[in-house]
């Protein structure tokens, strides 16, 4: 695009994202497992 | 740490080709053959070549970042859309062959941030990415097999609005004049 001359430089930081991004895959957080029951075995 | 000038992107108008890239359907730019990525933004890289002293046959290119004042290096957007129309109307992507089929042109907003140069008409910058794509809903484009409503839905994939604009993108005026109804209508 023609767009003329150069008037002054400046820096842009933009506070939010212009881009809109893939949603990360956040890892699957693993169920917590039930605590084992103690077996039941017969006293000696 | 210098702090920036600005913590809001810059808008801007620009224009693109729309064409069957191997990945899929992408904007490509109209001047140089940057395909712009979904999702991610396009990052400026200076194009231009300059003689490698003492081989003054050979060209290397130029070694600084875009965009710089001395160069016209960086990714273009102008300041009002009949700057950026005069571009989807003409044929200058005729000047290199294209690497992919032309499917289509389109039109639109862009954000530009990092280093920008502010010009007379518009700006150039480090960092680009569409925030609203329109796509002329008339024009015959020869290779084009694709509808203009299908590829509404094949750019989605960039995850901002894509609009079809009641206008010929052979008719720089009235694709402005569409835009205008558009953005009246919003």
């Amino acid at each position: 695009v023609e767009i003329g001359d150069p008037e002054r430089t400046y820096t842009v930081e933009p506070l939010e994202d212009p881009v809109p991004r893939e949603p990360s895959q956040a890892p699957k957080e693993a169920p917590e497992s039930e605590p084992a029951e103690p077996e039941k075995v017969e006293a000696e | 740490v210098k702090a920036p000038d600005y913590v809001e992107p810059i808008i801007a108008w620009r224009a693109w080709l729309v064409v069957a890239e191997e990945e899929g359907i992408r904007l490509s730019s109209v001047v140089y053959r940057n395909v712009w990525p979904p999702r991610c933004e396009l990052e400026a890289t200076c194009h231009r070549t300059v003689f490698a002293f003492p081989r003054i046959w050979q060209k290397k290119p130029t070694d600084h970042p875009a965009p710089t004042e001395r160069c016209r290096c960086g990714i273009h957007g102008a300041r009002d859309a009949d700057h950026a129309a005069s571009y989807v109307t003409n044929e200058l992507w005729q000047d290199e062959p294209l690497h992919w089929p032309l499917l289509h042109r389109a039109i639109g907003r862009v954000s530009l941030w990092g280093t920008l140069v502010e010009c007379a008409d518009g700006w150039r910058a480090s960092y680009a990415y569409p925030q609203r794509i329109y796509l002329p809903e008339h024009g015959e484009i020869d290779e084009a097999p694709v509808e203009p409503a299908q590829l509404v839905a094949a750019l989605a994939g960039y995850g901002v609005p894509v609009e079809l604009i009641d206008c010929d993108l052979t008719d720089g005026d009235a694709v402005v004049s569409a835009l205008g109804m558009r953005a009246a209508a919003r």
